[in-house]
Formats: C-alpha cells, structure tokens, sequence
C-alpha cells in the first residue's frame, strides 16, 4: 500500500484558550479527493491553516510526502508543493486579476521559471475564461464566484502536489456553487492534483469526493468512502443533531 | 515674484515633510505600526551626512550612500529592538511607546555624541541661488527677479523621484507586489511563498533610509543640529494622515500642503504660527475622515 | 485591590497600621531637614506626582497613549502666573503684558483648573473617534498648539520671557521656598485620595471596561462616550490643578518648559512607577526628579537614559516598578483570599439574585418585524419577522453566514437596521442606544469572548451591576457612605452571582487566567448582572467539551425557571433541541423555518441548507 501524501496525526490545535483540534488523524491519497466535512465550528478551518502552517499544533504531526510539515512556516510550506485556496477566498482586492494570478506564482517566479509559469497562465485563463476578460480590473471588484474562481486559478499556479480547499461555497450562490463544484470535478478527472476539500454543505462535497471524514467538535466522527457517507444518516444527525424528543 | 519664491519653499519643504510621511505610510502598510522615532531617522541621516561631507570631507556621494547604509541598518534595529519585542507583547500599544523610546534615545545620543550646536550644510550644488527673471548685471551675474536655490530644486526632484521608484517597484515588479500583497492580507500572502517577515523587515529598513536621505536633502535648507528632526516628524504625521496612511501619492499631497501653508502662513501672519494650519487640519481630520483625503475606510465589525 | 487603603481583616496588618504614619512623615521634613535645596526636590516631586497620577486615569485606565499633558499642565500654569503675577516683578522693559489681574492664588486655581478641565473635554472628543497612534498623534499636536501659543501670544503669556509670580504668602508666614510643602503635600494627598476613590469604584471599573472592551462595556450599560470623555476632563483638570501649582514651585514659569519632551518624560515616568497605582505614580515622579539628582552632567544624558529605561521597563517589567515589588510581596506572603471568601460567602447566602423579572407587560419579551440590515451592497438580515414569547427559549440557528449574529448586534444597538422595527415587551427599541438597551434589561453574552481581562472574576461581574449604582462621582471621590455602601453590597451581589454558575472559587482569578469554560460561564454571569428580562446569549458552547455543554444547558435551564426570556443562537444541535421551545432557522439572511425542534429536524428546506441539495439518496426522516 502506498505512501499517503498527506497524513496527519492526532492533531491538537489550540486556538487561542479553545482546543478547536482534539486529535484528529486522516489521510489523503495520491490523486484522491477527500472531503472533510462538518458543521460550523467543527474545526475544518483551523485544520486547514494548520496544514498550511499558519497555526502551529499543540501536538500531533502532519506529515507531507514522508516529510514532517508541522514546524514548517507558511511560506515554506508552498514551496514543498502544498496550496490553499483559503476561506471566503482572500483575493488581493486592490490588485488586478493579473497580479494576483502573478502571486499564485510567486515562488515558481523567484526560482526563475518566468516562461513556464507564462505558459501556465495562459492554460488557466483558457480553463477560466471569464478572467481574461477581467484580468486588469481589481480582483476586489469581482463578483463573489469570479473571486472563487481566481483564489482557485492562483493556487494552481503554483503547480502545487496538493490542493486544499476551504469552504469553496461559503457565502455563493447555489447557481454559483454549482460551477465551481463543476470546476472541482473537472480538477479531479485530470488527476493532475491532489485535492482535500473542507466544507460545510455535506452532500456536495461527498457527490464530488472519493473518500470523507465528518469532523464534529474538534473530532473524526466518521470515516468512509463517500457513497457510504452519502447513505448514512448519521451525517445529518452529525449537523442536525440526535434526533429531537419534542 | 516673492510669492513664487515663497512657494518654491513651501514645495521644497512639503517635499521633506512628504517623504517622511511616505515612510511612515510603508511601515504603516506592512505592520500596522507607526513609526515614532522616524523624524529622528531624518536627523540622523542629516547628522551622519554632515559629519561624513563637511567634517571628513567625503564625497557628496560617498556620504550618501553611508547614510542609506546607515539608515537601513537604523531600521532593521528599530525593528528588531522596539517593534517585534512589543508586538509580542500583550499591551495593545506597547508599540508606540517602544518607537517613541528609540526616537529620544536617537536624539539624545547625537547630542552627546555629536554636538548640541547647529551647524551650516553646504550644498553640493551651491548656496547661492539660480536667478531668473532678472536685471543682468556689467559682470554677467543677474540680480533681482525670480531666486531658486538649487537646493530646493535637488529637494523636490529627489523626493518625486524616490516617491515614484518606490511606487513604481511596488506596481511593476514582483517583489514590490509582494510587499503591497503582505500590506493587505498578511496570512494569505503567507500561502503564495510570501515571507511577510521578511517583507515587515525590508519595510523598515526602506522607510528608515528614505527619512535618512531626507536628512541629507533638507540639511543645507535649514540647519543641521539634533534636534532637527523631532518636530518634523510630528509634522509629517500631518501630512501621512492628510493623505491617508496607505497612499503614496497621498504622502506627497499631505506633503505639499503642509510645506506652503507652512510658506504663506509665516510670511502672512506670523512665523511663530506657522505649524498651526497643518495641525488644524490634522485635527479636524482625524475627527470626520479619519483615513485621510486619499486611503481607504476601514469597514469595522463585531 | 490596593494595599493603600486596605479592607476589613488587612486593617491589622503591618502595613496598615504605619499608613497614617508614613503619610504625616513628610511634613515633619522641614522641621528636621534644614536644608531648602531637599525639601524643594520633595515639593517638586509631590507636584509631579499629581501630573503623573492624572496621566494615569488616561493611560492606565482608559488605555489611551497622551504624549501631550504637558499642554494641560501648562494651561492650569499659565492661568495661574497671568491671574496672579504683578507687574512689579515683571518690570523687564520687553515685557509685553497689558493688563493684570493680581488675584490671590487660591482663586486663580479656580479658572486654571476649570480651563484646563476645558481642555480636556476639547480632547475628549477625538479621543472618541480616534485611538491608539492617531490618537497618540492629537495628543502631540495638542500639546504643541497649546505651547505654540504660550510661545507665541506675548501680550498675553509675555513669550519666551516668561512670567515671574509674586512668592506665596499667608499673613505673615512666608508659604514658598522650604515651606510650600505645606502647601503641596496635603493638596497631594487629596488627590491621589480622589484618584484612588475613582479608580476603585464602578467609575474606574468603566473606565477599564472601555479599554478592555467598549462593546462588552456598552452592553453593560455603560456609555462610552460620557465616560471616556469624563476621563479626560477628569484627568485634564486635575493636570491643570498640578500645573497651577507648579507655577509656584519656583514661582516662574516659562515656555520651554512645556515641550514635546516634557509629555514623553511624564509619560515614561508613568510606566516606570506602574500604572493604575497611586504609589507607583509617586514612584514615578521621584525618578523624574531624583535621577537628575543624583549624577551631574546628568541632564545630557537624560533623555537617553529615559528612554532606555522606558525600553527596560516596557519588555523585562511592563507592571512598573511598584507592580514589581508587589509581585515579590506576594511571593514572600503569598495573599490569603480565603477570609474574603468565607466573608462573601456569609454575606450572600439566601440571596436570590435572579428574582423574577417584573415585565410592565404581557407583551412578547422580543418581537422582530420585517428587520433588514445592509452593510453597503450586502443584505445580512432581510425581511426576519421574530418573536420570543415571555419567559420561553428560542432557539435562532443556520449556517454560518446566514445572519444570526447580525440579528443580535442589531438588538443590542451596535447596529441600526435599514429597515424594520424592534420591540421588547412592548417597548419600541429603536431610540434606544446600547447601553440604554442594556439599562432597560437586554443583556447578552458573546461569540467571541468578551471578557476584560485583567480585572478579577469578580470585578468583571461588577462591571454588569454598573446600572445599579446611584451614587454620584463626588459622593464616590470622596467616599461618602453611600458611595460604599453600594459597592459593599455590589461585591455580594456579584459574589453571589458567580455561586449561581458555579465560578464562586475563581472570584479574585484575573479573568484571562481563567480555563475556556469558565470563561463562557463568566460571561453569563456578568449578563446575569444586568437583571435582564431579556437574554441573548450568542453561542455559549462554542468551543465547549460536551461535559461542559451539558452544565450550560443545566444553567440555561435554571434561567428560564426564574422567567427570563432567552434567544439562543447556537450551532450545537443537541443543545438547541434540548432545551428550546422554539427554534427558527435563518439562510443567507431569511427565516426559511420555524417549529419546535423535532419538526426543525425534519424539514427538507432546513436540511438542504445545512448539507447542500443532494442528487441521489433522499433525505433521512
């Protein structure tokens, strides 16, 4: 059985005087996509941040191609080949669409890769053609999927091995959401990336997903492929609650 | 004639006021400090710049270059020293104090070490003013008519042009867009490979050096002594807050509206009153547009 | 609390029983010093001291950097020496006054104090919309307009010359020079007396609450804006008084000695004696004072000095040096609370500190219609129509994002709604500010802590009671018995509060040191303080174990059996199920559900909101 390209294990992560992570372990698959889901509050954000080395772990190690990522700041953890798109996007609103793109690559750029990540570019607007129409405007100026799309197109830009998605429906419109979750399908069927998808709205990110964990209170509720998950009702009962006496 | 004269001043030295705002704008931006010792930075540069050119007799370029090193070495000090220790720190503004403790040390130490006098700067380009406008005399000299000391001019085309390479770099290259991208969201700078400490570091020791280079600039227009640099960093908050704290051109607006109200105020009403209309200002927008003629308001939740 | 006016049982304690002592030795001094030049440090520095402890009420409590009291001081100097001076010892041929009032001292520090306390108020609106370094920099340019103009207004102030006053007198009895001590040091006392009263009463506790958390303050009924500005007249006023007598110290006073770097030294002097202390104050001054003393040649090295010293102090002792001996008193006699304890225990025993609210009416305890909020082009809460019966539990519940926090902010005032109206038990809401909201008994806990975190446990609880206390400012200054005895019973009260949640043993606990669930329960309990009759408590559990989830849902319980109403905002289902009555559900801002839970579990809309549409399995009943 292969190496897992991203594992982690027992995970605490203490936010602040809150333990938002109480231990969590999971694992991610070359060429997967996983989906963690759960309701708000349930720790998918701070999990993510913590993979991407913006919070630092109380104890538990996430470990990265073999290679321990905890301990590894954020900056670095890119260049290991490891992307965000964050939550509710965070595009640079005062900069053009151009720019931010040109930020995505900001590492490949310093390592002197200006062709390649050009040639790059140029695939990603033929892939998302609605910023080419827009790519001197401000990305602030953007409509909320527009933004999604760009926060997408910019993390891919850095050819990352693994691609973490952070609530990519939060705060869109359901017409909205379902071209980015279109978008996330094709991402999967070109098993370029790897992909570790946290959301809210459980049922689309299992249709979308292989396998998925449900995180509940800073726990792994439950495991499974995500057919099995689909016909669990537990989940529901995980976001809704056990079912209610009056 | 006069007036025109007057004015030439008033933008030589709105254009000092706003390359210190300019500085206080970059760091602003980056670690959302405000930088209070950076009025002595000026001094500073003015002070190692007098004693390199008219003490040791460097120069002119030699000691401007010193004290860009100097400056940049200022600042990554200043941020290693008062800034980061107090960021960590629980107190919301342990911050202003630290800069403000940095900035007495610096003036207290040049007093000490230097001298408590004023001294003169010669300018590399002469003190004597261009003239135009005027009655050509029987030597070939001009009298009268329009006075520009060549100072001034060096001051504004020097500010202009530091204003407009930062700004430029900021805009056209990559890691100029990473210093504006750390500004605005540091986190998610962070997840493009940005190293934001670095960026907060290279900040500082930008701003310092450009207030250093002010130094040197404004030195040969008034006096180096110092005490040269307090009240004008006091001023040049002025002129960072008029334009808003996030906007270079902003910087220079504030600047320039100081610096000739400053002209016209001493030569109309009084000298003693002349900083009165800057604070003015100041005050009433710090009460109604609390970001400035040119930044952006902040949009505040709970 | 404090060990200069100490309480009950440490009345008996060694230091106690010096105090009155230590307070009359310095007025032996002259006595037995005959030496003008120490007794003038002494005075100098008991004057100092009343800058640097209105310095305080700004800095320290406010939290607010004023790097220009320097200008307040000089306004209570200047209006001193113009009001009493005489042109007899003014004869310089340059001196340019016009006219002079020659009024006796003691009446010239009437108006001193009054236009500095003017001042002060000017300042006090800036400080309202500005903080930290914008305000910083008001500060400065307060302070250098004043001086400017000191400078500046020859017929008036006599400029750079300066103005020489006439040496104080009292019948025959010379009161300047080696005996104004006698005149200084009591009117030291009476300050640092009224500062200390203030400090330590529900005024200081607001005053400490807005730096904390002006939010949390104004949802305890606290308005922002009269206290923040009261600070300063306060703080301005008693500068001016400081400054009036400054200006006989030497009997002159001149412009240069107001500048920029007067404000920073008193500024460092405050954080060098400690803040919120009046002994630290004291401190403070004499280093101001001594230090130059003590090495010659001392005064080029001064501001260097300062400086180093403020940077010491801010990272190796931010408590300031009087904060620093009472952390090696404590080790050494470590503080035994457990007299306080058992004494509020007794006091609060039977208290009943929820007794039924008395609504005016039977009308709703909340009624919401048509309630829109937009925040420019995003509508956060659109058309919400809700009610919350008397005495029930609503539970308000959707995603994240769907506007459940918007509708509290919106109900405690912080927001003003575009559209709709609000009414509490009949009551029409929208005049209503924040704090009048809290007052008319709407309190509410936060999603994110809101606690002020480096008052006690108990104090924090206090700060809740604020609408309770009646005494006025002068009867607190000066420790009239009302003022105390609102406060003693404030203490049982709180106290016994904290026994209803169950946090009675971390009573004297720093509220930051608390654990997280404490915390939680701490802010229920300082809502709890407000009588409220109506309840809005916004995620009480986040965060919280499921041990811990299940002793709130206890408490919440008992809330509801003393007849207050509550809406609960929440994302932990099973806590909503449990104990609402009623739940509604919001989605991008509008009610899509209402029902009792069961009902709430069921609904197909409820659940596509929370997971998403589905294509292929249906939906579990």
């Amino acid at each position: 059985m292969a190496e897992p390209l991203l594992s982690i294990e027992e995970l605490v992560v203490d936010y602040g005087r809150i333990r938002a992570l109480k231990g969590i372990s999971l694992s991610v698959a070359q060429g997967e996509l996983v989906a963690v889901i759960g309701s708000n509050g349930a720790g998918k954000t701070t999990m993510m941040k913590t993979i991407s080395g913006l919070l630092k772990p109380t104890s538990g190690r996430v470990v990265f191609e073999g290679k321990p990522l905890t301990g590894v700041s954020a900056h670095q953890v890119v260049k290991l080949g490891v992307a965000q798109v964050p939550e509710g996007r965070r595009v640079f609103a005062s900069q053009s669409v151009r720019d931010n793109l040109l930020l995505g690559a900001f590492v490949r750029l310093r390592a002197g890769k200006k062709r390649e990540v050009a040639e790059d570019t140029e695939r990603m607007l033929g892939v998302f053609p609605r910023l080419r129409e827009r790519l001197d405007q401000l990305a602030g100026t953007l409509s909320g999927g527009e933004q999604q799309m760009l926060a997408i197109a910019r993390a891919l830009l850095s050819r990352p091995k693994l691609l973490l998605l952070d609530e990519p429906s939060m705060g869109l419109a359901p017409v909205i959401i379902d071209e980015v979750f279109a978008l996330i399908e094709q991402l999967k069927a070109a098993r370029d990336t790897t992909l570790l998808l946290v959301e809210q709205l459980a049922f689309r990110a299992l249709e979308v997903a292989d396998r998925a964990y449900v995180i509940e209170q800073g726990t792994i509720k439950l495991a499974g492929s995500a057919k099995e998950l689909l016909a669990n009702p537990s989940v529901q009962h995980a976001y809704l609650g056990a079912a209610a006496t009056h | 004639m006069q007036t025109l004269q007057l004015l030439i001043s008033g933008v030589a030295q709105g254009m000092i006021y706003a390359l210190v705002a300019f500085g206080y704008n970059i760091t602003f931006a980056t670690s959302k400090t405000l930088n209070f010792s950076l009025g002595n930075f000026l001094m500073l540069g003015g002070v190692v710049g007098f004693v390199l050119y008219m003490t040791w007799g460097w120069p002119f370029f030699g000691a401007l270059a010193a004290v860009v090193l100097v400056g940049s070495v200022g600042g990554a000090v200043l941020l290693k020293v008062a800034v980061e220790p107090s960021l960590k720190q629980r107190s919301a503004y342990g911050w202003i104090l630290a800069t403000l403790a940095v900035g007495i040390v610096l003036r207290n130490a040049a007093e000490v070490f230097w001298s408590t006098d004023d001294f003169k700067f010669r300018s590399p380009l002469g003190d004597s003013p261009w003239r135009f406008f005027g009655e050509r005399q029987a030597d070939g000299s001009m009298s009268g008519g329009l006075g520009v000391y060549p100072q001034e001019v060096l001051i504004i085309l020097v500010s202009l042009a530091i204003v407009a390479a930062v700004e430029l770099f900021k805009r056209r290259t990559v890691f100029g867009k990473a210093v504006v991208a750390v500004s605005e969201d540091k986190d998610t700078a962070s997840l493009m490979g940005i190293n934001q400490r670095f960026v907060i570091l290279f900040s500082f020791m930008l701003s310092t050096s450009i207030a250093c280079v002010g130094g040197v600039l404004v030195a040969p227009v008034t006096l180096v002594s110092a005490t040269m640099g307090t009240v004008l960093g006091v001023k040049a908050y002025s002129a960072s807050i008029i334009g808003g704290l996030e906007s270079g051109f902003g910087a220079v607006v504030g600047g320039l509206f100081l610096g000739v109200s400053e002209s016209l105020t001493a030569r109309f009403v009084s000298t003693g009153y002349k900083d009165v209309p800057g604070f003015v200002v100041l005050v009433l927008l710090l009460l109604f547009k609390p970001s400035g003629l040119f930044g952006k308001a902040a949009v505040r939740k709970v | 609390m404090s060990a200069l006016v100490p309480s009950g049982k440490q009345r008996a304690s060694l230091v106690g029983r010096l105090l009155p002592l230590l307070l009359v030795l310095p007025l032996l001094l002259p006595r037995v010093v005959d030496n003008s030049y120490y007794v003038g440090m002494l005075s100098r520095i008991v004057v100092y001291a009343m800058l640097v402890a209105s310095l305080d009420l700004v800095v320290g409590y406010i939290g607010d950097v004023s790097i220009g009291h320097a200008g307040l001081f000089a306004i209570g100097a200047y209006t001193v020496a113009v009001l009493t001076a005489s042109p007899a010892l003014n004869t310089d041929a340059y001196s340019t006054i016009q006219h002079w009032p020659q009024l006796p001292f003691l009446v010239a520090l009437v108006p001193a104090v009054a236009f500095a306390a003017f001042a002060g108020f000017l300042l006090g609106f800036p400080a309202l919309r500005s903080s930290g370094p914008y305000l910083a920099v008001i500060t400065i340019v307060y302070g250098l307009i004043i001086y400017t103009f000191i400078n500046e207004q020859e017929g008036l102030t006599n400029g750079t010359k300066g103005i020489t006053l006439t040496p104080l007198h009292l019948g025959g009895l010379k009161l300047s020079g080696i005996n104004y001590l006698y005149v200084v040091y009591p009117m030291l006392l009476l300050v640092l007396f009224i500062v200390h009263n203030v400090t330590h009463s529900f005024w200081g506790r607001a005053f400490e609450a807005i730096k904390y958390s002006a939010v949390a303050a104004e949802c305890c009924g606290i308005s922002r804006s009269y206290f923040k500005v009261s600070a300063f007249v306060l703080s301005a006023a008693l500068a001016g008084l400081a400054g009036g007598f400054f200006a006989q110290l030497d009997s002159y006073v001149a412009p240069n000695t107001f500048a920029y770097s007067f404000s920073v030294e008193f500024l460092i002097a405050l954080i060098f004696g400690g803040v919120r202390s009046v002994a630290g104050n004291v401190v403070g001054a004499a280093l101001v004072v001594v230090l130059p003393d003590l090495f010659s040649g001392f005064a080029d090295y001064r501001l260097m000095v300062y400086g180093s010293v403020l940077l010491v102090m801010l990272y190796f002792v931010p408590e300031g040096v009087v904060g620093l001996v009472r952390r090696g008193w404590a080790r050494l006699r470590p503080h035994d609370n457990a007299a306080e304890h058992a004494r509020l225990e007794r006091a609060s025993a039977g208290l009943d500190v929820l007794a039924s609210p008395h609504a005016t009416s039977a009308e709703a305890a909340l009624k919401l219609e048509g309630l829109e909020m937009k925040f420019g082009g995003l509508v956060a809460v659109r058309g919400l129509d809700l009610e919350v019966p008397r005495g029930a539990v609503r539970g308000l519940i959707g995603p994240n994002g769907s506007g459940k926090s918007t509708t509290v902010n919106v109900l405690t005032g912080l927001y003003t709604p575009t559209h709709g109206r609000q009414y509490s038990f009949g009551r029409d809401l929208a005049p209503l500010k924040t704090y009048q909201r809290a007052r008319a008994g709407i309190a509410r806990t936060f999603q994110n802590l809101q606690l002020f975190a480096d008052l006690t446990v108990l104090e924090n609880v206090m700060v809740g009671l604020h609408p309770s206390f009646r005494a006025s400012l002068f009867e607190v200054a000066f420790r009239f018995p009302r003022a105390r005895r609102e406060e003693a019973e404030a203490r049982v009260r709180a106290y016994a509060l904290l026994r209803f949640v169950g946090l009675e043993q971390a009573a004297f606990d720093k509220a930051r040191n608390l654990a997280y669930g404490q915390a939680r329960h701490l802010e229920i309990a300082r809502a709890l303080a407000l009588s409220p009759k109506l309840l809005l408590l916004d995620e009480p559990a986040a965060g919280l174990t499921s041990g811990e989830i299940q002793t709130i849902n206890g408490l919440i319980v008992r809330i509801k059996a003393t007849g207050v109403s509550i809406l609960l905002i929440e994302h932990h289902m099973d806590m909503v199920m449990a104990i609402c009555d009623d739940v509604s559900v919001l989605d991008f801002g509008k009610k899509i559900a209402e029902g009792t839970p069961r009902r709430i579990q069921e609904d197909p809309v409820v659940v596509e909101a929370y997971l998403g549409t589905h294509k292929t399995s249906s939906v579990v009943a």
